[in-house]
C-alpha cells in the first residue's frame, strides 16, 4: 500500500488508444483523489487496527475491546442508536401520516416546520436542554421545584435517557421524510379497493397501508440508527460530564487525554472499525429495503391519496403538534439566544442583565472566536468548492465514460456514506500526519483534508443526480459538431449540470460550517472552527460565552437556508455535526 | 462529399459480439438505409461511423481517408470526422437557442463571425425555421425540434450525415412531411446520408439503396428498395418488408394444396421466379396479392376455399383473416373495389382464395429464421 503506484494502475488500463486525451486523464485524475482522501485513509484504520508489527493481531484486538471502558462505550452506543430509533420511527410515522394522510389544518406548514430540526445542529439543540434540564441550574427544574416545592430535580438530562430524548428531537426527521414522502406516492387505488372490498379504516391501515409502509419505515429507521450510532455532539455534551461515553466520544476522549499515543490511536482504529463495519451493514440493508419497497407501491406520479377526517380530534392533534415544535425547536432556541445575552450564566433574565455586549466581544474583540468563525469559514468555503469540482469530475466518470476499472470508482464513491466523521478524523490523522512525508497535523489544512474526505459523498449525490438528467446523445451531439471532449464538457456539459453543482456546493458549504465531530479531533491551538468553540466553551464552563456563538452559528445557519432556497429551491437535509 | 466503406467491421462488447465482418460500400451522395429489427446492432454500425464507438476488428473509411482501423491503431475521434449526426431523442442542447444549437459547429470550428451567422441563418431557413431562432427548445415542437436537429447537423457541411430513427419520435404525418423534407435536403445538397431505422416504410420511402440486416446483424440483402421488395432473397427479407403470408404447399398429382388438407390453390403460373426443387414448399404472398370472392359464386372449386374469420373496416380498405385449412391468412381488400364488384364479405362466410403473385420459399430455410 504505497499510494503511488495504486492509482495509476487502472488509468494505464483505461487508455484502448495510443493517445492519452481527456478520458484518461479524467480518470487518472479522479482515481488519484479518491484513492488518497478516501480509501488510504479508511484502509489505515483497519490496518492499524488489526495488524501489529506486521502481523495480523486479533487476540490484541479482544483484549482492548473486553476492557470494561471500551465496553461500555460501545454498549452505551447500542443503547442509544436503538432508543433513538424506537423514539424517532414512532414519532416520525405519527407526523409524517399526520400530515400527508389526515386533514390537519395547515398540513403545508406543519410539513415545513418538521423540517426545520434537521437544519439545528444537535449539539447545539443539546447544549440548550442542558441550560433547561441540567439536575441542578437547568431552568425548567428549578421552575418546577419552585412551582411544587420539591426537593430534587424533576428531569435529569445527564443520563441516557436524556441523551435519546434529545437525539431523537433532531433525527426524526429521516424517518418523517422518507415515510411522508412514500405515502404521498403511494398508488390509493391499492387502498380503495380494500374500501370496496368492505374493510374499514383500521382494517386498511393495519393490513394495507402499513405493510406497504414498512419497507420506507425501516429505511429512514436504519438512517437515524446509522447516525445516531457514530453521533457525537449530543453524548458529548450531555455524557462525558457523568462518565456516559459512547464509540465516537470514547474515542475522542483517549485521543485527548493521552495526546495522540499510539495506544490511544489503536483503541481509536478499533472502536472505528466496528462503526465502519455496522455503518456499511446497515447501508446495505438500507439499500436492500428502498429496492423492495420501490417495487411494490410507488409510482412515479403524484395522487390524491385517501384522507381521514379527524373530526373532533382535529384541533387537539394541531395543539399536539405545534407544542411539539414550540417544545423541541423554538423553546431551545430561544434559550440559546436570550442566554448567550446573559451578563454572567445563572444571574435572571431581566433587562438590565442582558445586552449586546457578548456578541460584540465574540465578534470583534476576542480573537479566539474570531478565528474560529473566520476559521469555519474559509475551511468551509474551500472546501465546499473543492469537494463540488472534484465530485464533478468523478461523477462523470462514473456516469458518463465507458472505461475499464470504473467500478473502482463506483465502490470508492459510496465509501464515504458508511464512513462516520469521526473515522475519517481518525484516518486523516494517521495519513497526513507525517508517517508518508507531508505532515498537516495542527494545521488547517488537515481539517481541509477531512472535509473534503467527508463531503464527497454529498458532492457525488448532487452532481451525479444532474449528469444522470444529461443524456449522452447531448454530448455527442458537440462531438459530432466539431468540438473536443474538452470543448463539449465546457459547453453542453458543464452548462447542463450546473444547478446539481451550486446544490452540492451548498450542500457542503453549510453543514462544514457548522461541523464539530471531525474538527473536535483534528483542531490546533490556532485551528478551532466554530464547532469546535462552542463544544471548547462549554466544557471551559463559559456557558454564555458558548451561546453567543451558538446564535451566530444559528443566525449563519438561517441565512444559508435562505439563500439556498432562493438559488435552487429544494430542501436540503442536514447534517447531524 | 465522400463515400462510405466499411470493410469486415466487428465489434463487440466484453464477450457479447454485436457485429461480425460487416463490409458495405456506401456511394458518394446516395441515401442509404440500415434497415433491422430493435437491437440488430443497426445504431452500432452509425455510432461506429461517427467515430463514438471503437471497433474490435476491421476498418472503417469516409472517402479517401481511413477513419477506424484497430489493427493500424487508427481512431479518428468524432469531431475530426466531418460528419452530421442527427439523434433519435434529437439532443437538441436544452441552454442553448435555436441559433446558437445551429451556429455551435462553426463557432467550434472557428469560421469567421459574419460568414457563420449568415450560413447558420441560411440552413435555418434550409430547414423552415425562420422567426424562431430566438426561441430555446422547450418552447418548440418535436419536429421542431428535430429540424434544428437536422439544421445543426448540416450547417458545417459534412460529408456524411448520420440520422439514427430520427423520425421515430414524431407523430404518422409529422413522421411523413419530414420523410418528404429529409429526401429534398439530400437531394439539393448531395449530401451522403446514412440512415438507421427499423420502420420498412421509411426505408423503402427515402432510400436510394438499402441494407436489410436480421437480429444478429448480418446483411441479408441490399440493393435498392424496389428490387429489394419485388425481389426479396429470403424469406426473412420478404417477412421484415411488410405484413408477409406464408402458406404452405404441397404439390399433389400435378396440382397444389394447402399442405395436409384437400384445400386446392391456384396459383400464378410461374411468378417469383422458378419454383424452386425442394420437395417441401411455402409460397409467400402480401395481404394485397389474394383475391376473395364468395364462395357461392361458381369458380369456388378452382380456388382454394376459406372461411372468413375476421373482417376489420380500415377506412380505405377492410383487414380480413381467413382461415385456410388451419392457415391464417390477411387479405387487404380495397373498399371501393369490393363495394363496386358487390364483393362485401361477412364474417363467417365461406370464400374462394385466388393468389396473384406469390414468392417461394424453402420449408426448412423458414422453420430455420422462426417464421414458421
Amino acid at each position: 500500500m504505497t499510494g503511488a503506484s495504486g492509482p495509476s494502475a487502472p488509468a494505464g488500463a483505461a487508455g484502448n488508444g495510443p493517445r492519452f486525451g481527456a478520458a484518461e486523464v479524467l480518470l487518472a485524475l479522479s482515481v488519484v483523489v479518491l484513492v488518497v482522501v478516501v480509501a488510504i485513509p479508511v484502509l489505515l484504520i483497519f490496518w492499524t487496527a488489526l495488524v501489529v508489527d506486521g502481523s495480523p493481531n486479533v487476540k490484541e484486538v479482544l483484549a482492548i475491546l473486553r476492557k470494561p471502558d471500551t465496553y461500555e462505550a460501545l454498549r452505551n452506543s447500542v443503547v442509544i442508536a436503538a432508543g433513538v430509533t424506537f423514539f424517532s420511527t414512532i414519532i416520525g410515522v405519527f407526523f409524517a401520516w399526520l400530515v400527508s394522510r389526515t386533514d390537519l389544518p395547515f398540513k403545508e406548514t406543519m410539513k415545513l416546520l418538521f423540517l426545520v430540526p434537521f437544519m439545528l445542529p444537535s449539539f447545539i439543540g443539546a447544549l440548550a436542554w442542558k441550560m433547561l434540564l441540567s439536575p441542578r441550574s437547568g431552568f425548567v427544574n428549578k421552575a418546577l421545584a419552585g412551582a411544587f416545592g420539591l426537593d430534587g430535580p424533576v428531569f435529569d438530562i445527564y443520563s441516557l435517557g436524556g441523551i435519546i430524548a434529545v437525539e431523537t428531537m433532531y433525527l426524526f426527521p429521516f424517518v418523517f421524510i422518507q415515510v411522508s414522502g412514500a405515502l404521498e406516492r403511494m398508488d390509493p387505488t391499492l387502498e380503495e379497493s380494500a374500501r370496496i372490498s368492505g374493510a374499514g379504516l383500521l382494517t386498511i391501515t393495519r393490513r394495507i397501508t402499513l405493510p406497504l409502509m414498512l419497507p420506507s419505515i425501516a429505511a429512514g429507521a436504519l438512517l437515524v440508527a446509522l447516525y445516531s450510532l457514530s453521533h457525537f455532539g449530543v453524548p458529548a455534551i450531555l455524557g462525558t460530564e457523568v462518565g456516559i461515553y459512547n464509540i465516537p466520544t470514547k474515542i475522542y476522549e483517549k485521543i485527548h487525554q493521552s495526546g495522540g499515543s499510539f495506544t490511544a490511536i489503536r483503541t481509536g482504529t478499533i472502536l472505528s472499525s466496528i462503526l465502519v463495519v455496522a455503518a456499511g451493514v446497515i447501508l446495505w440493508a438500507q439499500s436492500l429495503l428502498l429496492k423492495a419497497g420501490r417495487f411494490q407501491v410507488i409510482s412515479g406520479k403524484s395522487m390524491r391519496p385517501m384522507v381521514l377526517k379527524l373530526r373532533g380530534l382535529k384541533v387537539p392533534l394541531l395543539i399536539l403538534s405545534i407544542l411539539y415544535i414550540l417544545v423541541t425547536v423554538v423553546l431551545p432556541t430561544v434559550t440559546i439566544v436570550l442566554v448567550g445575552t446573559l451578563k454572567t450564566y445563572g444571574v435572571s433574565f431581566t433587562l438590565s442583565n442582558m445586552s449586546l455586549d457578548n456578541l460584540k466581544y465574540i465578534l470583534f474583540d476576542w480573537k479566539m472566536t474570531r478565528d474560529a468563525i473566520w476559521n469555519s469559514f474559509y475551511l468551509s468555503l474551500g472546501a465546499a468548492f473543492v469537494t463540488m469540482l472534484v465530485g464533478t469530475l468523478i461523477s462523470y466518470v462514473i456516469v458518463k465514460m465507458k472505461v475499464r476499472g470504473k467500478f473502482l470508482l463506483e465502490f470508492l464513491g459510496v465509501l464515504p456514506f458508511s464512513v462516520p466523521g469521526t473515522v475519517i478524523a481518525l484516518g486523516v490523522i494517521l495519513m497526513w500526519s507525517g508517517k508518508f512525508g507531508v505532515n498537516l497535523y495542527n494545521t488547517a489544512w488537515i481539517i481541509f483534508v477531512a472535509y473534503v474526505a467527508r463531503y464527497m459523498a454529498f458532492s457525488l449525490k448532487s452532481n451525479s443526480a444532474a449528469l444522470e438528467q444529461v443524456h449522452d446523445s447531448l454530448e455527442e451531439a458537440a462531438r459530432a459538431s466539431g468540438a473536443t471532449h474538452w470543448q463539449a464538457l465546457r459547453d453542453i456539459v458543464i452548462p447542463l449540470i450546473k444547478p446539481g453543482m451550486v446544490a452540492a456546493f451548498f450542500l457542503i458549504f453549510l453543514p462544514a460550517l457548522r461541523e464539530l465531530t471531525t474538527s473536535v479531533l483534528l483542531y490546533g491551538p490556532t485551528t478551532r472552527t466554530i464547532g469546535v468553540a462552542i463544544y471548547t466553551l462549554n466544557e471551559d464552563g463559559e456557558t454564555v460565552y458558548a451561546a453567543t456563538l451558538a446564535t451566530v452559528a444559528l443566525a449563519i445557519i438561517v441565512v444559508g437556508q435562505v439563500v439556498i432556497k432562493r438559488i435552487t429551491r429544494t430542501t436540503v437535509p442536514g447534517d447531524q455535526a | 462529399m465522400a463515400g462510405v466503406e466499411l470493410r469486415e467491421v466487428s465489434r463487440s462488447f466484453g464477450r457479447h459480439t454485436v457485429m461480425e465482418g460487416l463490409s458495405l460500400a456506401v456511394r458518394d451522395g446516395e441515401c442509404f438505409t440500415f434497415l433491422g429489427p430493435s437491437g440488430c446492432g443497426k445504431t452500432v454500425v452509425l455510432r461506429l461511423i461517427a467515430g463514438f464507438e471503437r471497433l474490435s476488428g476491421g476498418a472503417i473509411s469516409i472517402g479517401a481517408r481511413v477513419v477506424s482501423d484497430p489493427a493500424r491503431k487508427v481512431h479518428a475521434p468524432p469531431e475530426r470526422r466531418n460528419v452530421g449526426v442527427v439523434f433519435q431523442d434529437y439532443a437538441v442542447w436544452p441552454h442553448k437557442t435555436v441559433y446558437e444549437n445551429v451556429v455551435y459547429p462553426l463557432v467550434i470550428r472557428k469560421v469567421a463571425k459574419g460568414e457563420a451567422a449568415e450560413r447558420a441563418a441560411q440552413t435555418i431557413r434550409d430547414v423552415g425555421l425562420s422567426g424562431l431562432e430566438a426561441r430555446l427548445p422547450y418552447q418548440l415542437s418535436g419536429g421542431q425540434q428535430q429540424r434544428v436537429a437536422l439544421a445543426r447537423a448540416l450547417v458545417s457541411n459534412p460529408e456524411v450525415m448520420l440520422l439514427d430513427e430520427p423520425l421515430s419520435n414524431l407523430d404518422a404525418n409529422l413522421r411523413e412531411e419530414m420523410r418528404f423534407e429529409i429526401k429534398d435536403l439530400q437531394r439539393r445538397t448531395g449530401v451522403t446520408i446514412l440512415y438507421v431505422t427499423h420502420d420498412q416504410e421509411v426505408a423503402l420511402a427515402i432510400s436510394d439503396r438499402m441494407a436489410v440486416l436480421d437480429a444478429r446483424g448480418r446483411v441479408r440483402q441490399v440493393g435498392a428498395p424496389d428490387t429489394i421488395y419485388e425481389n426479396p432473397r429470403d424469406s426473412f427479407v420478404f417477412s421484415f418488408l411488410g405484413v408477409a403470408n406464408f402458406i404452405p404447399v404441397e404439390r399433389r398429382d400435378g396440382l397444389d394444396f394447402v399442405r395436409g388438407t384437400a384445400v386446392p390453390l391456384a396459383l400464378p403460373p410461374a411468378d417469383g421466379g422458378a419454383r424452386p426443387a425442394a420437395d417441401r414448399l411455402v409460397a409467400g404472398c402480401r395481404p394485397t396479392d389474394i383475391a376473395l370472392s364468395p364462395a357461392s359464386s361458381g369458380d369456388a372449386e378452382r380456388h382454394a376455399a376459406g372461411v372468413l374469420k375476421r373482417a376489420v373496416f380500415l377506412g380505405a380498405s377492410i383487414d380480413c383473416r381467413i382461415d385456410a385449412g388451419g392457415t391464417e391468412l390477411r387479405v387487404l381488400q380495397d373498399v371501393g373495389a369490393a363495394e363496386r364488384a358487390g364483393l362485401v364479405l361477412r364474417e363467417g362466410e365461406p370464400v374462394a382464395i385466388r393468389l396473384h403473385d406469390v414468392k417461394w420459399f424453402d420449408a426448412a430455410a423458414l422453420a430455420k429464421e422462426g417464421l414458421r
